[in-house]
């Protein structure tokens, strides 16, 4: 950090002591991936998703878990959220596949798109949405089936009319699980080993087909050996898929992610290509946080 | 996540030990001028024999870096703190070999008393000093600005060279009789030369790690954030060795 400049005060500073750009985007224009990073020959790259000034609330208005985030995933990228609990960063996840409907009093304002779709809009299924926007959550959830119709089971109530067989063999592989399970497809899921069961999560998800993967904490549950696994998985499911993970592992964070997005008390506060966020973050903020001076 | 107190106490603890370095290879430098100018060989020897004290602390510098970093896994300013203190150790402990270089010229610039002393060698040891010191500050004091000083002194160190080595080269073509002295004269340049980039390198490090520019490969013109540096000139350099000699 410059020597002009302080640290000491972060904790108690308010979030909106960071200076944000005019729509309210915290100045990331030197970030890879940004819209403003347009100039120069490169190709033009469409993000994924594009989140324009998205507010929500929860408890009927009472609390104003996202204030004002703007953002773009960039295609076949990991792009992770961290920040500390409360942050709102699983939150935001949760509205990029509308699963936050699902809780009684929440408001959302702002927009979602998706490929340039508005996900939010009123002709916009909401079951089409999270066929297109997958989720894996932080414990594994294994159904009480067996292996193979875990994975089918999506593809199967969606209508899935082509090879069922390949598909669930295409989405293990996928998955990294492929190898260990082969041989015992109709085994009851919930024999497998904690890492297994979210590997087989991971596969269920894909197995219908999203563009986008959202994680919540996928490894905080496994052991190391387990996690190891799972981030070697992430890694070669971007070349197929666009994936947000929130994790408060920040290693892990730094591992398997190629943008990371800091917030803190329901803001954006830095986002920029995860080198150099861990490196040279911009923030004052966002240095103290991941050096553990606060969070 | 770090553990923020027990990575404080590591940190503040390889702080110190680069401290002591520096004060080590200031005081090796000091002497082994001093030893120089006045044909102080016993001195030259305690230098010399110094040099083994300078590579130990090296190597517990060294360690210290390795043990934070599988350790505490740091990042950011941490991380750049612990770039800077591998890469400041190697130059201090550089300027450590050319301190004991220096002094093994001692025995032969004795027998030439005043030649020396006769040359812009003095004003060079002022200034490579200069930096050295200013190098240390800057460290302690996190300053980038004192450290962008640091980095614009070593061109007057280099210009000083250029002159000195014209002059010494031409008193051996008007058949100076003490050629063999000169010769010496021109290794002690070098070195002083040298020990002016070991500074500007720390320099470069400490506003690494300060701002999370890199500096190296490239003039202060190019510099992304400049500070309004004060003009530099022979005369802002303290008189370390050049008074009285």
């Amino acid at each position: 950090m410059p020597a002009d400049e302080s640290t000491d005060d972060v904790s108690t500073s308010p979030a909106s002591a960071d200076p944000v750009s005019p729509n309210g985007r915290p100045d990331t224009s030197e970030a890879s991936g940004s819209r403003e990073d347009s100039s120069g020959d490169a190709p033009t790259v469409h993000p994924k998703l594009e989140i324009e000034d998205l507010h929500f609330w929860y408890d009927n208005g009472g609390t104003h878990a996202l204030q004002g985030i703007s953002m773009d995933v960039q295609p076949h990228r990991v792009t992770a959220l961290i920040g500390p609990s409360g942050c709102g960063k699983s939150t935001l996840l949760r509205c990029l596949n509308r699963m936050n409907e699902l809780i009684q009093g929440t408001t959302l304002e702002g927009t979602i798109l998706v490929d340039g779709q508005d996900i939010y809009a009123e002709d916009t299924d909401p079951v089409m949405v999270r066929r297109r926007v997958g989720m894996v959550f932080q414990k594994p959830n294994p159904f009480p089936k067996t292996i193979y119709k875990n994975v089918a089971w999506g593809a199967e109530i969606n209508g899935y009319t082509g090879d069922l067989d390949a598909l669930v063999e295409r989405s293990l592989r996928q998955a990294a699980l492929w190898d260990e399970v082969k041989d015992q497809l109709h085994s009851h899921a919930t024999n497998l080993s904690g890492g297994q069961q979210q590997r087989l999560c991971i596969a269920r998800t894909l197995a219908v087909q999203p563009d986008v993967v959202l994680m919540d904490e996928p490894a905080s549950a496994l052991d190391p050996i387990a996690t190891s696994k799972i981030e070697e998985t992430i890694t070669e499911l971007k070349e197929d898929y666009t994936i947000v993970i929130v994790t408060h592992n920040m290693q892990q964070a730094s591992r398997i992610s190629d943008e990371t997005a800091f917030l803190y008390m329901g803001r954006l506060i830095e986002m920029n290509p995860t080198d150099q966020l861990f490196t040279r973050p911009e923030k004052d903020r966002t240095e103290a946080y991941v050096t553990g001076r606060f969070g | 996540m770090p553990n923020r107190s027990s990575l404080d106490q590591e940190l503040a603890s390889l702080r110190g030990l680069i401290a002591d370095m520096a004060n080590r290879v200031d005081e090796q430098f000091a002497n082994a001028m001093n030893a120089l100018l006045q044909g102080d060989v016993d001195l030259a020897e305690e230098v010399v024999a110094g040099d083994d004290a300078v590579d130990a602390l090296e190597l517990r510098i060294d360690e210290q870096c390795e043990r934070i970093l599988a350790l505490h896994s740091p990042v950011a300013v941490d991380l750049r703190m612990l770039i800077m203190a591998v890469k400041i150790n190697t130059d201090f402990e550089r300027i450590g070999d050319h301190c004991r270089n220096l002094s093994r010229n001692a025995r032969y610039l004795a027998d030439a008393p005043g030649l020396l002393a006769d040359t812009r060698l003095p004003k060079m040891a002022d200034m490579s000093r200069t930096m050295l010191r200013e190098a240390e500050m800057a460290f302690l004091e996190n300053d980038r600005l004192k450290a962008r000083k640091v980095i614009a002194r070593d061109l007057q160190v280099n210009r000083l060279h250029e002159e000195t080595f014209t002059t010494l080269v031409e008193m051996c073509e008007e058949g100076h009789e003490q050629s063999e002295v000169i010769a010496h004269l021109l290794t002690v340049s070098k070195a002083l030369e040298r020990i002016s980039d070991h500074a500007k390198n720390i320099a470069q490090s400490i506003v690494f790690m300060v701002e999370g520019q890199d500096l190296r490969h490239r003039g202060l013109q190019d510099d992304p954030q400049p500070p309004d540096l004060p003009p530099l000139d022979e005369s802002s350099t303290d008189e370390l060795f050049s008074e009285g000699t």
